[in-house]
């Protein structure tokens, strides 16, 4: 979960905040195709704490290792990693 | 084999460095020998590392492939980046504290320079980076 500061000049200066998540079916899906979360770091070229974070919702990949991922279970980014952008609150 | 070639020319680099500016300080006890010295090491440790870390990954691959994930792992390459962004940030006021410390304790005016050119240092620094990083990203 990633937090956002965004300063917008509509008016009065306001301060809003956004909860950015990308969630993940990750560990679903490896589990659904009884792959060891080493087999799928090493296929990766990436740590198993990565794969960890990633399945806890701790770390965000950058684009290129969700392609990765997505690729290496012939899926779309999509079907793996599900954006949502939630509008927690705003302040004047 | 061209890496143990550059990591052997920077150990006798290093020692280099390190023995003659140890013998000079020794006769003459100049404080930019001093600087020499601590170069010297920096340079030695560092080969040494380099060539200890090789010949322990020599003959067995899988260490090395794991050294590799290790080092381009973008998990651990984002943690070393906010760590370091987190020291650049407390290093800041600290050296502002210093700075100011310096001052009441009224210490000669080029002591209290060295904190604030760091300061000044990282601003440039700054400045210079980051325009830099805006024309090529």
């Amino acid at each position: 979960m990633n937090s956002t500061f965004r300063y917008t000049n509509s008016g009065k200066y306001a301060l809003q905040m956004e909860e950015i998540n990308v969630k993940n079916k990750l560990e679903e899906i490896r589990k659904a195709r009884s792959i060891k979360q080493e087999q799928l770091a090493d296929a990766l070229e990436v740590s198993r704490q990565t794969i960890s974070s990633l399945e806890n919702g701790r770390y965000n990949p950058s684009i290129i290792l969700a392609f990765k991922i997505a690729r290496y279970f012939n899926l779309s980014i999509e079907e793996v990693f599900i954006y949502e952008e939630e509008k927690k609150y705003e302040k004047k | 084999m061209k890496r143990n070639k550059k990591d052997l020319a920077l150990l006798v680099i290093g020692i280099l460095i390190f023995v003659t500016s140890l013998i000079g300080f020794s006769y003459t006890e100049n404080w930019l020998l001093a600087i020499g010295v601590g170069i010297g090491t920096m340079v030695l440790s560092s080969a040494v590392n380099r060539i200890l870390t090789n010949y322990s990954l020599k003959n067995d691959k899988e260490l090395q492939k794991k050294h590799e994930i290790a080092n381009n792992d973008e998990r651990n390459q984002f943690i070393i980046y906010k760590a370091s962004y987190r020291v650049y940030q407390l290093m800041t006021p600290i050296l502002g504290v210093l700075g100011i410390s310096l001052g009441i304790m009224r210490v000669e005016i080029w002591i209290i320079c060295i904190p604030v050119g760091i300061l000044l240092l990282e601003a440039i620094l700054m400045v210079m980076f980051h325009s830099k990083y805006n024309k090529e990203y």
